[in-house]
């Protein structure tokens, strides 16, 4: 993990980062282009406000609650543009599914890890953003719930909240099995 | 054998550890085989999401996130371009006029001589001044974005 001194490295802060963030909002808001925006942004925003970090969270965390602020500022001056905007640069991993399986010989494992892919996906499009956003963070990023609030700023009960929902929805597609 | 509600899966798949979550687990074999296949789900998703995000951005070149400087380069190299041009039209105009002097009375180029002198004066001054203005340029991705040399030092 970062420590203070280290977020003086910009370039630094982008090769840890970017990658985690620009998948935070483009799996969040659907829209690759706007999340290549928002985190660009928001990593010199961070860059810039460094000094204003006290460390009493990670720098991880830290940053998603600059992403997220950053996210919501744009979608609130594109309001009107962005759901058209969103079907035009649609994110899908699924492609990334297959060749993440590509090591294996079983064409079954490939076809079944595609198949999972999109049925998250499609579970995850079924959400409100902010479920997404918080299923992402627990999910995908293994922030503890605690973190997950600081993050986003709710209360870790609607934290929770918000992630049973999303877990619901996910089962729901996957057909659990009871 | 009663199962686990949906909310004690959450619990469980959000981290929560609870004895008496564990001890169900460790009795049923279909409350075991549900979190094993949401979290194997979850897992290929992580890497598949994360994998498509690190193409992403390999795809925005080799300094991410800097991809809107740009235009600030643009702007700079546009004004600093126009700013040699209006220079050399000046000194050009400056040019012209010279010879058109010379068919003159002597008295009347005399005393354009001194006013030519002057006048060559004031434009190497201006070259000399657009010379250190350039020089002193800094177009580094840091100062587009604002970030002074001696912070970033710190």
């Amino acid at each position: 993990m970062l420590n203070i001194s280290e977020l003086d490295d910009f370039e630094l802060l982008v090769r840890t980062h970017r990658a985690r963030l620009l998948r935070l909002v483009a799996f969040s808001t659907g829209d690759q282009d706007l999340a290549e925006t928002v985190v660009q942004d928001s990593l010199l925003k961070a860059y810039n406000a460094r000094d204003n970090f006290r460390g009493d969270c990670s720098v991880g965390t830290w940053l998603r609650t600059i992403t997220l602020n950053v996210m919501r500022d744009y979608q609130r001056r594109q309001k009107f543009q962005f759901w058209k905007k969103a079907s035009q640069t649609g994110v899908s991993v699924s492609d990334a599914a297959i060749s993440l399986a590509s090591g294996d010989p079983s064409p079954e494992t490939r076809m079944l890890a595609r198949e999972q892919v999109q049925l998250v996906e499609l579970a995850l499009k079924s959400l409100s953003e902010r479920q997404r956003s918080v299923f992402i963070m627990r999910f995908l990023d293994e922030m503890e719930l605690e973190e997950i609030s600081v993050a986003t700023g709710l209360p870790p009960p609607t934290v929770k909240t918000h992630l049973y929902r999303a877990i619901k929805a996910v089962r729901f597609r996957l057909g659990g099995t009871r | 054998m009663t199962h686990l509600t949906d909310e004690q899966l959450t619990d469980y798949l959000s981290g929560a550890s609870l004895p008496a979550l564990d001890d169900h687990l460790a009795a049923c074999g279909v409350c075991r085989q549900e979190i094993a296949s949401m979290r194997s789900s979850f897992q290929v998703f992580h890497h598949a999401s994360m994998e498509w995000s690190e193409r992403m951005q390999n795809a925005a070149g080799s300094t991410p996130g800097l991809r809107r400087a740009a235009p600030s380069w643009s702007w700079a190299a546009v004004w600093a371009v126009a700013c040699v041009a209006v220079i050399a039209t000046v000194l050009l105009f400056g040019v012209l006029r010279r010879p058109m002097k010379t068919g003159v009375s002597s008295a009347a180029s005399a005393a354009s001589s001194d006013s030519d002198t002057t006048e060559l004066s004031r434009d190497n001054q201006l070259l000399a001044a657009i010379d250190k203005e350039l020089d002193s340029a800094d177009l580094s991705p840091q100062k587009m974005y604002g970030i002074s040399e001696s912070v970033k030092a710190r």
